[in-house]
Formats: C-alpha cells, sequence, structure tokens
C-alpha cells in the first residue's frame, strides 16, 4: 500500500513524464519531459515527506568529460557535482552514476557521485 | 586560440533515475491491533465493519473509524459502534529501516468514552461497553515476509469497584504473514496476509487476568481497499467477562495525499 502512495507521489511531480515501479525491489525508473527541469531536491522530497528514505539514488546522464577524478568538480544543470571514487575512473557515455550522500542531502551544496 | 565557455559545454540529461526505497509491507497491517507507524504521511483510511461478540451475553456492533496521519511520525483515528467513541493518537519516536528489514517505535494514547459501565467485571474491557484510558509502547519489526509487534502498556477503568482495581497491564503480540503474491508485480495484484495476535491482560490488583488469541486473513486489493476477517476467543480466561468471542468483519479504503503538507 505505501509502495503505492510512493508512486503517486513522485508521479504528481511536475517534471516527470514516467514513473515505472519494480514493487518487488523497491525500486522507481523516473523518466523526464525535458533534460531543462530536472530537481534532486524535489525527487527526494516526494519520498522522504510521504514518510520513506530512499536507500539508492541512481541517474544515467551525458558527462562532458572522459576521466573522473576523485574530488573534481562538475557542474551539470545547475547542480554541483563531486567525484568519490578511489583513484581514476574511465566515463561512459551515457554513464550510470549513483549520489552518496546521507539521505540524499548535499554537503555545502555539493552532490557526491560514484560508479 | 580558441576560447570555450565551460558553462556551454556541460549539458547534463538525466535519462533515469532509479531509487529503491524503504517502505512498509501489508504484513503488518494488523487487524486486531495498531502496529507502530504505519500509514503514509498525509493519508486518511475509512473503516467500516460489523462485529458479533458472544459469550454469556452477546451484542451486535457496527463499527465505523477513520484514521489520519498527519505527517510520517503522527496519526490519529476516530473511532465509534454508535453507542460508544474513541479516540486514538500515535507518534513514532524511532525507526531503522532497511530494505527488506525495519524496526519501528511508537507511543500510543487511547482514550474510549462509553455511556454504558462494567464495573462488575472484573477485567477492563476494550470493546465500548466502559470508558477507559490506555497508553503504552509498540515495537514492530518486519523481515522479509513476516512482521512481528508487541505493545505494552497501563490501561485505566475509569469506574470500578475498589476491591478489584481500576488499574492493570494490556499487552499483545501480533504476527502476520504474506501469503500471495509470492513475486510482486503490479499494484493491481491482491494480497492474502495471515495473522495470529495475542491479546492480554494483567489488574494490578491480581485479581483477574485473561490471553485471548485473534487469527485473522487479510485481503488487499489494489493496494488501497483491505477486507479483515478475524476470530478472537480466550486461551486463558480468569476473569467474569460476559462476553469473550469476538467475530469481526471489516472494509477499509486509503486514500493518499489527502491533506496539503505542515509548513
Amino acid at each position: 500500500m505505501c509502495s503505492k502512495a510512493i508512486f503517486k507521489s513522485l508521479s504528481r511531480l511536475d517534471f516527470v513524464s514516467e514513473v515505472k515501479v519494480d514493487i518487488e525491489k523497491s525500486s522507481y525508473i523516473l523518466t523526464f519531459k525535458s533534460r531543462d527541469r530536472v530537481s534532486i531536491e524535489e525527487i527526494r522530497e516526494a519520498v522522504y515527506d510521504t514518510g520513506f528514505a530512499i536507500e539508492t539514488m541512481q541517474m544515467t546522464a551525458n558527462f562532458p568529460n572522459t576521466k573522473a577524478v576523485n574530488e573534481e568538480l562538475v557542474s551539470l544543470n545547475g547542480y554541483q557535482f563531486k567525484w568519490k571514487l578511489a583513484g581514476v575512473k574511465n566515463i561512459a557515455n551515457p554513464q550510470k552514476v549513483s549520489i552518496v550522500n546521507k539521505e540524499i542531502q548535499p554537503t555545502a551544496g555539493v552532490y557526491y557521485l560514484n560508479f | 586560440m580558441k576560447l570555450v565557455n565551460k558553462s556551454r559545454l556541460h549539458i547534463l540529461v538525466f535519462v533515469l533515475f532509479i531509487l529503491s526505497s524503504m517502505h512498509v509491507k501489508a504484513q503488518e497491517l494488523y487487524v486486531s491491533s495498531e502496529p507502530a507507524s504505519i500509514m503514509p504521511a498525509r493519508s486518511f483510511l475509512i473503516q467500516q465493519g460489523y462485529s458479533k461478540m458472544t459469550g454469556k451475553e452477546h451484542f451486535d456492533n457496527i463499527n465505523t473509524k477513520i484514521e489520519f496521519s498527519f505527517s510520517k511520525k503522527w496519526m490519529a483515528h476516530l473511532g465509534t459502534n454508535y453507542k460508544s467513541w474513541e479516540w486514538y493518537t500515535q507518534y513514532r519516536f524511532y525507526s531503522k529501516d532497511a530494505l527488506y528489514e525495519h524496526l519501528r517505535m511508537a507511543f500510543f494514547l487511547k482514550s474510549i468514552n462509553s455511556a454504558e459501565t462494567a464495573i462488575y467485571t472484573n477485567a477492563i474491557l476494550l470493546d465500548g461497553q466502559e470508558s477507559v484510558f490506555h497508553s503504552g509502547i509498540i515495537v514492530t519489526k518486519l523481515k522479509h515476509k513476516w512482521a512481528g509487534s508487541l505493545s505494552v502498556g497501563p490501561i485505566i477503568k475509569r469506574e470500578s469497584l475498589a476491591e478489584n482495581g481500576a488499574v492493570g497491564m494490556q499487552y499483545s503480540f501480533s504476527n502476520g504473514i504474506l501469503l500471495y503474491p509470492k513475486m510482486y508485480r503490479s499494484y493491481g495484484q491482491t494480497n492474502v496476509n495471515l495473522y495470529l495476535e495475542f491479546i492480554g491482560q494483567r489488574l494490578f490488583s491480581g485479581k483477574a487476568n485473561y490471553l485471548d488469541v485473534a487469527p485473522a486473513i487479510q485481503f488487499i486489493f489494489n493496494s488501497q481497499a483491505k477486507l479483515n476477517l478475524s476470530y478472537r476467543f480466550p486461551l486463558v480466561n480468569n476473569t467474569n467477562r460476559t462476553t469473550y468471542n469476538l467475530a469481526a468483519i471489516s472494509l477499509d479504503y486509503l486514500f493518499f495525499n489527502a491533506f496539503p503538507k505542515l509548513k
């Protein structure tokens, strides 16, 4: 019943065009209407406001560089990201990454990524 | 030398977000007790039921209840059997979530207000036959397809005989298991849960105690409507209760996003 509550909460976000859910795995795949309007905070609040928590948030994105260096800053869509990796990794195009910040809260305005 | 505007180079496309979220599973939606904190925030539930109490006497009741959650930690409900009414509130003070298990703890307060009294009964009745205050702590643990919940706290009979005493301890131990579906594929699948709940009481005076058991079966339709069927009867009955068996059926419906966010 509560999986459906989260599904409805995410579906109501104005920048989300579709939510696909795997009830068994508790995972929700969001597709966006436009590349220009995506809000990590609103997605986070849609889940936490309903009374639940996010274990993992992943995104697939096109990054400008081909290499990811630990602690290097990347600006994308108005967000500040930093890599949290052991050493240097090659970035695929597109690349699936995870936001590792605790409870998906930014640290000094920065979201940390790894893959 | 070609100068490049770095900010224009960094165009992001978020194609997919995959979230895994920890959430409540249906096998903790107990029929004869309240688990710790299971309603989604800002949701509203309405329940309509019919119950038959039997023993030395028998009564039929029509029961209506509404439940609402103000936030993820705080919920309340109002109920009536049209002879008495009750209010209940619960506050969750602890929660530890993981993907297939969680542990929650809550504090609750309940007041049953009845025009009747059961002054000669040496047990404290929670079924509307007398006015009662009840409070306590609930601990609910869910692991895979099983959910267990323990509730303990004092209970006060507002009108009693001095020899029996007005105060006792109420406790319950509930178990739920998810029978069906084996694999969740859609919200449209019917969910079947089986429950076995134990409800007990002991007066501080030592004059009476009981331990009842309440098996139940529950069907959940479209992840929002529930049909509950239960039968409660005593295993140990050191009381002079005139009704001690309870057969109940109820139907309820949950509305999501029923209230605006409290700022």
